[in-house]
């Protein structure tokens, strides 16, 4: 029996045709198919067999999900530990290097790429994403973690003078 | 800061300024990054919002490298393009009026590729301009022939969906044919056109196809360093508040991988940052652990209720980021030689061997080779009560909670309520003095087929061995603290203890160390071999065989599943507990490993070769040997961050990452060190010094309670 294509529709309309188990490193999309494709192997083969499955993915739009899907492949045969039983070690875990090349993208794209991956439900992603995001601020003062994101300091200098000093305390020796 | 190419072009503005105008003004105006703009002083403001210092400098010298500034107002633009040499002469005198022509072209999308998808995330960006910002000049008295330009129609453009026009499409349309016989030649009507384009160009609505097209061509015509500059500049221009524009459990997820350092700093970056740093206790509470300040969530708990009722306004957010800031104050007193800690020396019971040593918040427990089982108050010193009945020294000794256990060279066990200071069960069995042992707390194993947590053992367990080769395995009596208790202790022998559960035999030398979790237990014995324990049944899983000399000590690594031995072959072994067979064999000392120790990153031996090493606890590999003392090691005491480590007339602190020596913690010792032990806070040693003995608090952490107050500026402010 051959795998039923699936194609995924993007919100602008493109539609990417892909394996299924790229498509399933999206925990939604894996739980979508789960319930269109009831105990697959039992089914009669029916006519309709070779139809492809679209999945419509109102949230995402092309761009974000080429990338998105490129990310899928290059994992599909990799087997993500479950949940995050060993959650200590796991966040201090540096960022995976592929990942981080990944990721290096445009702060829109970045942007993108996380809401699409919390969206989706592609934990392992969402995760990178959110550590190399982690990334831009780590080590930084705070006039180019501000500078980094286009933050404007709403703060009064009193203000900011006073939350400096609550902070005071990670300097001491 | 500006590059040699800027400065030089600016001297010959003459020629590049004619070719580099309509590209660098269409680029920077189509798309609204050009920080310059929010820099000048201007009545039509531009609604940037970005900081003024900082960023716009680079970009300036970037649209410079065009070799035109890229400001000037429509006037100014033509006298540009009949005098070139205007340009370079308004570069430093009147950067006000960039202003203006900036404010009459429109605002683009920060994203040429796709206007439908962007349009709401474009909008959060508090730099970008939205049409709304623009004063359109409608003045301009090129109007009436604006309109009469050939206007592509929209039906005609190749853009679809949003997507970034493919260059390829645009072949074939007329308007971008034969473009070379067809440019202008003459400033003037270069001029003419520029401003035509201008006002049209405002008319078209933001992020429209026909926009996206006509920057496509703009692109097309423009020059690759104009290019490269602009691939930055609107780089730079994407930039925007990731964490508050996120959904607020995604943005907290990226300040949990945020170090301390860092987590500080959100809070001062504006008062949407600082309201999710406040937002979540669990980023200072994960900290504690991940940092290694905090082991367990009883001691999370503790810390928690003291600081609670020390200041009962705090919020928890607040509470364990104070936990956090002591502990790591803590920590770093440690490792400060210059700080000497609070030390209160307790006179011992004698001139005796101090042979184990247990101590919480409240009490140090200390047991002696004269009989007896000595309880200090830990904050202030005072004796509190001597537990007496051994006939013979006390070698071993745990307690959990309130109940003590204790085993002596007089063959018996002791059960004790610390509390009444009674001992309440003797139970015997041994027949040679019992040497060490273990208590083991209900834990969870695994679950059973409807869900629910298998616990092992099921109350606590007591596990003694001893010189008969043989490890009893007793329940521990529990009797409540207040409980009326007879005077005279239960005494079991073991054909009628009801306390006892197992006999464990196998080994056919003295056990010399027992080490257990849940339901494993492993034994060290002088008959080199240690073995693996099942508690479940009582078998033996595994008989670890390999060391050629007694073994002195033992560790069980319940994360692994491995236990660590020390022997006197000189060497350590890791097991797996899996196979049972050895995973490293740890070379190095020169003498008897008397002590081997296990925290998260480190494995730590000590020996009568005088020597402490560090070896990973993964591979085994050797990372740091630390030499200072100069006779048989006798105790060691060591987390991720410290090592202690005694000896006659020594008690030495060692940085566990490095190896490095940080100080001697005692100076007037001059006799053994004899057990040590500590917590985040407190290192108690048990000493003989003018023959005597004596034990000695050092603590690192009594004046935290004083220094009580924080975020209340932050609260404020929130």
């Amino acid at each position: 029996m051959t795998e039923r294509k699936i194609i995924i529709i993007t919100s602008d309309g493109d539609k990417f045709p892909v394996e299924r188990k790229v498509a399933e490193k999206s925990i939604l999309i894996k739980n979508m198919l789960k319930n269109l494709l009831p105990a697959e192997e039992e089914e009669e083969d029916d006519e309709d067999e070779d139809e492809p499955i679209e999945v419509p993915t109102q949230n995402v739009r092309s761009a974000v999900m080429k990338n998105i899907l490129e990310w899928c492949d290059h994992y599909k045969d990799y087997n993500f530990p479950d949940d995050e039983q060993d959650d200590d070690s796991k966040k201090s875990a540096p960022i995976d290097a592929w990942d981080k090349n990944f990721l290096n993208v445009d702060q829109e794209m970045l942007y993108e790429i996380i809401l699409a991956a919390n969206y989706l439900n592609i934990k392992p992603l969402l995760n990178a994403g959110c550590k190399v995001v982690a990334e831009m601020i780590r080590g930084k003062s705070p006039e180019e973690i501000r500078k980094t994101f286009n933050i404007v300091n709403d703060f009064t200098p009193e203000e900011e003078a006073a939350i400096r000093r609550e902070n005071e305390w990670a300097e001491d020796r | 800061m500006t590059s040699p190419r800027s400065t030089s072009s600016n001297k010959h503005a003459s020629v590049n300024s004619i070719r580099y105008p309509l590209s660098n003004i269409s680029l920077s105006s189509v798309l609204p990054f050009s920080e310059d703009i929010s820099t000048k002083p201007c009545e039509t403001r531009v609604d940037i919002g970005q900081d003024p210092d900082t960023e716009s400098r680079v970009s300036r010298k970037r649209l410079n490298t065009g070799g035109f500034t890229s400001g000037c107002s429509d006037s100014e633009m033509t006298d540009i393009a009949i005098d070139t040499n205007a340009v370079v002469d308004k570069t430093g005198s009147s950067p006000p009026s960039k202003k203006r022509l900036v404010d009459n072209l429109p605002a683009g999308p920060p994203t040429v590729t796709s206007p439908s998808a962007s349009s709401s995330s474009s909008a959060d960006s508090a730099k970008m301009a939205t049409p709304s910002n623009f004063v359109i000049n409608t003045s301009s008295n090129y109007i009436d022939e604006l309109q009469q330009l050939p206007l592509p129609s929209p039906s005609a453009s190749p853009i679809q969906s949003g997507n970034l026009v493919d260059p390829q499409n645009l072949e074939g349309m007329e308007y971008t044919d034969d473009h070379d016989s067809r440019v202008i030649q003459t400033r003037e009507e270069r001029a003419e056109i520029f401003k035509s384009v201008n006002e049209m160009i405002s008319l078209l609505p933001v992020g429209s196809p026909e926009v996206n097209y006509l920057l496509w061509s703009l692109l097309q015509r423009t020059d690759r360093s104009t290019l490269s500059s602009l691939q930055e500049t609107i780089r730079n221009s994407l930039r925007k508040d990731l964490v508050s524009l996120l959904p607020s459990e995604i943005s907290m997820k990226i300040f949990g991988y945020l170090d301390y350092e860092s987590l500080l700093r959100t809070s001062e970056i504006c008062r949407s940052w600082l309201k999710l740093s406040m937002e979540s206790y669990d980023f200072w509470k994960d900290l504690l652990f991940k940092d290694g300040f905090i082991a367990t969530a009883d001691e999370f708990d503790t810390e928690y209720d003291w600081v609670k009722s020390l200041n009962p306004h705090m919020n928890s957010c607040q509470i364990t980021k104070w936990i956090y800031r002591r502990r790591l104050a803590i920590s770093k007193r440690w490792k400060n030689p210059d700080f000497q800690p609070r030390r209160i020396t307790l006179p011992g019971q004698g001139p005796d061997v101090i042979t184990c040593l247990q101590f919480d918040d409240d009490k140090i427990v200390a047991g002696d080779a004269d009989h007896s089982i000595t309880i200090y108050d830990i904050n202030t010193g005072k004796l509190r009560s001597v537990l007496s009945g051994h006939t013979g020294g006390v070698w071993a000794m745990k307690y959990l909670g309130n109940i003590l256990a204790s085993g002596a060279t007089d063959r018996t066990v002791r059960i004790w309520n610390m509390k009444q200071g009674k001992c309440t069960h003797v139970f015997r069995g041994h027949t040679s003095t019992v040497r060490c042992l273990e208590i083991l707390e209900p834990k969870q194993i695994g679950v059973d087929d409807e869900g629910n947590a298998i616990m092992f053992p099921k109350v606590p367990l007591v596990v003694t061995g001893s010189r008969d080769s043989t490890l009893y395995v007793w329940r521990l009596p529990i009797t409540g603290e207040d409980e009326e208790l007879p005077d005279e202790p239960i005494e079991l022998d073991e054909t009628s203890n009801k306390y006892l559960v197992k006999v464990l035999r196998g080994h056919t030398g003295s056990i010399r160390a027992v080490s257990g979790s849940a339901n494993v237990l492993v034994s060290g014995s002088y008959d080199a071999n240690a073995r693996v324990w099942d508690l479940r049944t009582g078998e033996c899983k595994w008989l670890l065989s390999g060391h050629t000399e007694r073994i002195y000590s033992c560790v069980l690594d319940v994360k692994k599943n491995r236990c660590i031995s020390g022997s006197a072959d000189n060497t350590v072994r890791i097991w797996d507990l899996n196979t049972g067979e050895t995973v490293a064999i740890l070379e190095g000392h020169q003498n008897l490993v008397g002590l081997v120790t296990l925290s998260e990153n480190a494995l730590v031996s000590a020996a009568a070769d005088s020597t402490v090493r560090i070896w990973d606890p993964n591979t085994g590999d050797m990372k740091h040997v630390l030499r200072g003392h100069t006779s048989a090691i006798t105790c060691i005491q060591h987390n991720d961050n410290i090592i202690i480590s005694g000896s006659n007339g020594m008690l030495k602190m060692w940085d566990t990452q490095t190896g490095k020596f940080i100080r001697d913690l005692l100076d007037d010792v001059d006799g053994n060190v004899w057990q040590v032990k500590s917590d985040y806070r407190r290192c108690i040693a048990a000493v003989q010094k003018d023959g005597g003995t004596y034990i000695e608090i050092l603590d690192f952490g009594h004046s935290d309670a004083d220094n009580l107050r924080f975020h209340q500026n932050a609260d404020q402010i929130m």
